[in-house]
Parts: C-alpha cells; sequence; structure tokens
C-alpha cells in the first residue's frame, strides 16, 4: 500500500479537502483477520490546515478468520455515543481499485494494546484502574439494547437456550472446513460441548474477542475497544469465559488477562452486570473459546500450508494449538 | 551431504538475523522476519526425529485402537466400530518416508477422536475407562509436542 493511494482515496472521500498529504504510513502487527494499517493526514480546508490520524483496516490476501468487514464496520458505526469507548468510523470501501481489496477508515485512538506493556512496569499504577474499567465496560456492552441500536442484523439466536449451540454449530462448521488433518482432542470437546450446553442468562451483545491487547489504554483510562470482527449476539458469559482463558494470562501468573483473579474478575462482573455467574457455564464457554482459538489457528495454517498467505505468524499460530487442545482435555477430563 | 537440512534451516536462521534483521525499517517487518525465524526453527527441531516420532505414535496409537477394539465389543459384540479399530490395530508401517507415516497416523487419530466423541456422556465402567484412556494418551502427546508459551500460568 502506497500513501499515494490512500491520498488518493481521501481526496474521493473529501472532495472540498485541498492539497490532501498522507505521511507514516505504516502496518502495524497483528490483527487475525485483518491488515491494520496507521497513517497521518493533513489537508486545506478554506484557509485552514486540518489533519488527524487514521487506521485503515484493510481485507488480506488471506487471514487467520474469514469475517465480514461490514460486520465490524456497523457494530462501530452502531455503539458511538453508548459508552462503549470505541473509535469514531469514517468510510466503509468494497471498490478494488482503490487499494486492490476492501477496507474501512476509522479514528486513530491514542493509548497502548499491547498487553506485554499494559500489564509491565509503565503501567503498574493504573492495573486497578484499568482491571476495573476493563469489567465495567464488558458489563455495558452486555447491557446494551441490541435492537435499539440496530444490531439486529447479527442475528439474534432462537432464544437464551440456543446461544451455545449457535456457537458450537459455528465453530463445528469452519473447523471440518479448515482442519488439514484429524483432530481428535476437539471432536472429544464438541461432544463434550452438546452434552454440557448452558442457558444463557439473556441475549446481548458479545464482543468475542475481549481480551488484554484488544483494548487501548492511555495512562489510567480505556480510550478504546477494538477488533469487533467476530461480534455476534449471544450469551455475555462466553465474553466472561474468554478473558478467563490461560492464553491471555499475559503476566505468567493465574491472573486473568494479567490482571485479576478469577474470583475477583466474577465477583466485579456480576457486581457491574446484575447477573450471577454459574461456574459451570464460565467452564463450558472456555472450553468453547479454546476450541475456537483452536480453529482460528487451523484457520490460518490451511492458509500458509496452501500458499494464500505468505504471512509466517500464520504458519506459526497452529503449532500453538497442542498446548490450547491440552488445555481443553484438561477442562473436559 | 553435508550441510543437512537441520543444518541448513540453522544456518539460514544466523543469516537472517546477522544480515537482514538490521535493515529491516518498519516494526511490521521485523516481527514478520521473528515469526519466520521461530518456523525455521521448529522445521529444524522436527527434522532428525520426525519419522521415529510417527513410528512410536503410531504403535501407541495401534494398542489404543486395539484395547478400544476389545472394549467395545465386551460391551457390544457386534458393534462394527470395534471391527474397524481392530482393522486399524492390525496395520503395520510398510514405509519410512513421512507421507506413508502420516497418512496412517492420520487414519489412526481420526478412528480415535470419533471414538472418544462417541464415548462422551457414557455410564459402562469399561467404556468411561476407555474415555479416560483416550484423553490420558492424547494429552501426553499435546503436551509432547507444546511450545510452552502458556507457561506457569495454573489456574486460580
Amino acid at each position: 500500500m502506497r500513501a499515494e493511494q490512500v491520498q488518493a482515496y481521501l481526496q474521493h472521500r473529501m472532495p472540498d479537502a485541498r492539497e490532501i498529504e498522507v505521511s507514516q504510513l505504516a502496518r502495524i502487527p497483528g490483527g487475525a483477520s485483518r491488515e491494520t494499517w496507521s497513517f497521518d493526514a493533513t489537508w486545506r480546508e478554506g484557509k485552514a490546515r486540518a489533519g488527524r490520524g487514521f487506521i485503515l483496516r484493510r481485507d488480506p490476501e488471506a487471514s487467520l478468520l474469514e469475517t465480514e468487514r461490514n460486520v465490524e464496520f456497523r457494530v462501530y458505526q452502531a455503539l458511538q455515543s453508548t459508552g462503549v469507548p470505541v473509535p469514531e468510523v469514517f468510510w466503509l470501501e468494497t471498490d478494488p481499485r482503490w487499494l486492490e481489496r476492501p477496507f474501512f477508515v476509522m479514528a486513530r485512538v491514542p493509548g497502548v494494546t499491547s498487553p506485554q506493556t499494559l500489564i509491565g512496569v509503565a503501567f503498574g499504577g493504573h492495573h486497578e484502574a484499568i482491571a476495573q474499567q476493563k469489567v465495567e465496560i464488558l458489563a455495558r456492552i452486555h447491557a446494551l439494547d441490541w435492537r435499539d441500536l440496530g444490531l439486529d442484523f447479527l442475528g439474534p439466536p432462537d432464544g437464551p437456550a440456543a446461544c451455545a449451540e449457535t456457537e458450537i454449530e459455528r465453530w463445528e462448521t469452519i473447523m471440518r472446513a479448515q482442519a488439514l488433518e484429524p483432530q481428535p482432542a476437539l471432536e472429544l470437546a464438541l461432544a463434550w460441548l452438546r452434552a454440557h450446553r448452558p442457558v444463557a442468562p439473556r441475549i446481548t451483545l458479545v464482543h468475542a474477542d475481549y481480551r488484554t491487547g484488544n483494548f487501548l489504554v492511555e495512562g489510567g483510562r480505556i480510550t478504546g475497544v477494538l477488533d469487533w470482527e467476530m461480534a455476534h449476539l449471544g450469551d455475555p458469559i462466553e465474553d466472561l469465559a474468554w478473558v478467563c482463558l490461560r492464553s491471555w494470562r499475559w503476566a505468567g501468573d493465574s491472573r486473568m488477562g494479567g490482571l485479576l483473579p478469577r474470583d475477583e474478575l466474577c465477583h466485579r462482573y456480576e457486581a457491574a452486570s446484575g447477573l450471577r455467574i454459574e461456574p459451570e457455564a464460565v467452564r463450558f464457554w472456555e472450553v468453547l473459546g479454546n476450541l475456537k482459538l483452536a480453529v482460528i489457528f487451523l484457520t490460518g495454517a490451511r492458509s500458509f500450508c496452501e500458499g494464500r498467505s505468505k504471512d509466517a505468524v500464520h504458519g506459526f499460530t497452529a503449532h500453538l494449538n497442542p498446548e490450547i487442545e491440552a488445555e481443553v482435555l484438561r477442562l473436559i477430563a | 551431504m553435508r550441510p543437512n537440512g537441520e543444518e541448513i534451516l540453522r544456518g539460514v536462521q544466523g543469516a537472517l538475523m546477522t544480515f537482514v534483521l538490521p535493515e529491516l525499517q518498519t516494526d511490521y517487518a521485523r516481527t514478520e522476519l521473528m515469526a519466520i525465524q521461530t518456523l525455521l526453527g521448529i522445521a529444524a527441531s522436527d527434522w532428525d526425529g520426525a519419522a521415529q516420532r510417527l513410528v512410536d505414535d503410531n504403535a501407541t496409537l495401534r494398542d489404543l485402537a486395539r484395547s478400544a477394539a476389545d472394549a467395545l465389543a465386551s460391551v457390544a459384540p457386534d458393534d462394527a466400530f470395534a471391527g474397524e479399530l481392530r482393522a486399524l490395530a492390525d496395520e503395520t508401517d510398510a514405509s519410512l518416508r513421512l507421507s506413508d507415516l502420516r497418512a496412517a497416523n492420520d487414519r489412526l487419530r481420526d478412528a480415535i477422536g470419533r471414538l472418544g466423541a462417541r464415548l462422551e456422556g457414557v455410564g459402562v465402567p469399561a467404556l468411561r475407562e476407555l474415555r479416560a484412556a483416550i484423553i490420558a494418551y492424547l494429552r501426553a502427546d499435546l503436551e509432547s509436542r507444546a511450545l510452552p508459551l502458556m507457561g506457569p500460568r495454573a489456574d486460580g
């Protein structure tokens, strides 16, 4: 991607802007399903010079996960002014003439996402504040009236009892399509999940990748919740359990997301959401979360092995699966 | 012929770190190079023992398939799955080509996975023990192959 291409697109979208200049265009590492690029732009509006930082999320040639870009874009749009901190979104573009593949553009929000940085010494004085906000924002997401926000396009499950089966089917379908070799541990997990389906306390918006690393922090404040590409309607406990996955215990100890012990996380979430947490429901969604993570990595492995992805990260991530699958078996034994 | 596969991969790793990494200008490129380094390291570590690991694993899986066939037959003598498992247990590795060993391994793992799923929630003690044996085998195998990235993250 070249700065001139981005500049031409901005001119197309901002016809009244003059002397548009794009600088600091750089791809940001990470991102499961689309490329993330950061750039600065300045332009003349009348006699004044204006400018801001942007983030551009472009569909990759192949990814860890095939997701609909319009889902993420529309969720970001719907969440503006809801109290859930999200970046302002500007344009969704499907015409490949601009940047070869579809993309959308949103505001760059100040803050740090790196889990290692957030749990490190530099943020040491803010851990308590970050942990509390993380819980409160999650409860706020789950309290939103998704019908009022126009999020029913996400397709609600057929009632609280159907949330679990909907997600089992979603990830089993992807697994059957993407796995390059037999997956005995995941087969056992699927059977266990079908035998232990909980009923959701209610149907809510589910972020579905709510972990330390997917929100921006500046000082002691969470400034933006990112990566909504897997968002759907379902069981809020799915998000709580995702927070608990061992893969996100960045501090190398038993704190969930490197921030809070499990009991403390659950107590704070109960207080913030008014929901009662059933440990068996959390266990169900932890098993499903680990299965989902393994399936995402299998998808990346397939795109790497078939040559659709040149990203070495996609070749590497499947090698994380033995540890994830061992965790699944520990949970269901 | 030297350098052999493992030595080539290790050499390429060294060359990338020495000559390429210092020239890279962006965080993204450096991150990608580190992922390439990790992949090369995985391939190099796998090089020497790959065939032996599959031979050993196939032998273990055939023992498990044979035990499973006996357990199933003890509960339901006409169970067709028992016959399938016994046939798999009677296979032998006639070739040391990785593709042949892997194909046999896939057949065995596919059957063990289907069997494990079928045993979910069974009440018969012999079958409950069989499910526990399958999980024990899978956990031992997975833990032997795991990159220890989760670290000491014991549940609290």
